[in-house]
This record gives C-alpha cells, sequence and structure tokens, in this order.
C-alpha cells in the first residue's frame, strides 16, 4: 500500500478565508515567546485540499494547553465578536490516529509553529460525530484526491483501535462503531463488520507486540 | 543512592532467582533450602511470570523452551 504521505503535499493556502484567519491570529500574539499551536477540524482541509470546504470557526489548541482565549478575546478573533472566528479546545478534543504527529505539516510563522494534521487524521478524527458536512468532507477529499480507498482507511482505523473503546459513561456513547458503518455505506457503498475488521485484528496485532504469555511459573514454583 | 539504584532491579534479581530454581526443579536437583526460597518467590509481588519468562530465556533455554515448559509447567496454564 502506498505511504499516507503520499497522497497529500500540504502546501497551505493561505488566501483561504481559514489562511486569512490564521495570519490576524499570528500577527497578534506576542513576539516576545514561541507558540506551538495545532490547527484541527476542518480548517487543514480548506487550507491543504479544497478551500471551498468551509466552516464557521477555525480550530485550535496551543500544544501546551496554554489558555489562549485572552489574546484571542483582545485580538477581536473569538466567537463572542461573530462572523469567522477561532474555536479554542484542547489537544483533548482531538480524537484521532496515534500516528497524526509524525505525517502533519509543520509551518514556521514568525515566532508561530503551526501544525497542520494529515486529511486522513482529520477525517478519522470526524467520524466522532459524522454530521452531514463531516460526510461531505470525507466525500470531497476522495473526490479530489482518491483517497483514503476502503482499504487504506481500515488499515488506519485499525492502528486507531482504541478509539473503538466503550465510552466512559452512558451520557456520551462511543458513536464511531455506529459512524464507521454509516460512512462505509455511504462513501463506500459497502458494509463493514466493525469488531470483525477493524477491532480483531488490531487487538490480535497488539496481543503479539506483546510476546508469548508466560505459563504459570510461580504455580511451578510451589509444588 | 544505592538503594535507589538497587530497587528498580529487585524484580529482576529474584525472578532471575526464580529462573534458576526452575531450570534446578527441572533437572531434579532441588535442595530443601532451595524449595523453600522456591515457595517464598512464589508467594512474591516482585516476582512474575513475565520477567521469569525473560530470565528464562536469559538463561539460555530458549532452544528448548517448549519442552521446559511442557515438563516443569505442564497444563498449569
Amino acid at each position: 500500500m502506498p505511504s499516507i504521505e503520499t497522497w497529500w503535499a500540504g502546501e497551505i493556502d493561505w488566501s483561504a478565508p481559514a489562511g486569512q484567519l490564521l495570519k490576524r491570529f499570528v500577527a497578534a500574539l506576542p513576539k516576545d515567546r514561541p507558540f506551538h499551536i495545532t490547527v484541527f477540524g476542518s480548517a487543514p482541509l480548506q487550507l491543504t485540499v479544497d478551500r471551498n470546504l468551509l466552516s464557521g470557526d477555525v480550530d485550535i489548541f496551543s500544544d501546551d494547553d496554554e489558555d489562549l482565549s485572552p489574546i484571542v478575546e483582545a485580538a477581536g478573533l473569538g466567537k463572542t465578536h461573530g462572523g469567522f472566528h477561532l474555536e479554542l479546545g484542547f489537544e483533548l478534543s482531538f480524537r484521532t490516529s496515534p500516528r497524526w504527529r509524525q505525517r502533519a505539516k509543520v509551518v514556521q510563522l514568525a515566532q508561530v509553529t503551526l501544525t497542520f494534521p494529515h486529511p486522513i487524521d482529520i477525517l478519522i478524527g470526524k467520524l466522532n460525530r459524522l454530521e452531514p458536512k463531516d460526510m461531505e468532507a470525507f466525500k470531497r477529499v476522495i473526490e479530489l484526491t482518491g483517497h483514503p480507498t476502503a482499504s487504506e482507511l481500515l488499515a488506519e482505523l485499525q492502528n486507531a483501535v482504541d478509539l473503538f473503546r466503550p465510552a466512559f459513561d452512558d451520557d456520551s456513547p462511543n458513536h464511531y462503531p455506529e459512524n464507521t458503518r454509516r460512512l462505509w455505506r455511504e462513501v463506500f457503498q459497502c458494509e463493514i463488520e466493525v469488531r470483525r475488521e477493524i477491532i480483531e485484528p488490531a487487538i490480535h496485532r497488539r496481543r503479539q507486540g506483546y510476546g508469548e504469555p508466560p505459563p504459570d511459573y510461580k504455580g511451578a514454583l510451589k509444588s | 543512592m544505592i538503594g535507589l539504584l538497587a530497587k528498580p532491579n529487585r524484580a529482576w534479581r529474584k525472578s532471575r532467582l526464580a529462573a534458576r530454581l526452575l531450570l534446578r526443579k527441572e533437572a531434579g536437583r532441588l535442595s530443601q533450602r532451595d524449595r523453600a526460597l522456591a515457595n517464598r518467590l512464589s508467594q512474591d509481588p516482585d516476582v512474575s511470570n513475565r520477567l521469569i519468562q525473560q530470565a528464562l530465556y536469559f538463561l539460555g533455554v530458549g532452544p528448548r523452551k517448549h519442552a521446559f515448559d511442557r515438563n516443569l509447567v505442564g497444563g498449569r496454564n
């Protein structure tokens, strides 16, 4: 299977609405220290795949969980000011493949390091809700790039198998299994058995990595 | 400082000792003292089956591990 990196150059279209907003944000940041910020949600898709993939905000988080809201509000870029705005989150908000950092695009703008996740990781993150605009994003990325194919996405979801673990509480159940099935039906026009095709192969591979389970040596010491 | 350095190795040293005792047991060479020590190690929380297995490989049981397991542990899994 071709490397996941080969179908995405990660060239940033700074003229897109999200690009313009990010430049304003970078200009508003203090110049006397570095900032490390990740852009997630739909903006990386708008900036690197299709500038017509629009949403009302640009999701960002500080890589060290710094609270950027005072700076964002002072610059008039927060949601309280209306219009296209920055939505502040945390890295915990970005649920996706554990491999996302190794294939993200990193760009330096003055004292600010901006990280843009690969589209595959943005799309995997969208499986959490898979609202109509998220489904549209999948279709549009596939239409423009030919990727991910069903087998590519399957392999990626196996590597991200912990996303399919049951939720901590009943108030916010885990929608990954159901949304994955929905996505396969609508985008790949076929059914997927999440447990058999994603979870079981991943758990099997994980166990192989743990090495052979040991016999009861402690019991043998007793007798 | 010595205590801090010794602590991380404790589980490994005990498990290695346990592995040596199992090898002796398999060879039918366990003394009374060995048996008492083996019994104590079997109840020691520092000693784990996984670490004993690593120690057995460390001590060179690898080529005959399956036979060793069969002879010693049998259906004890």
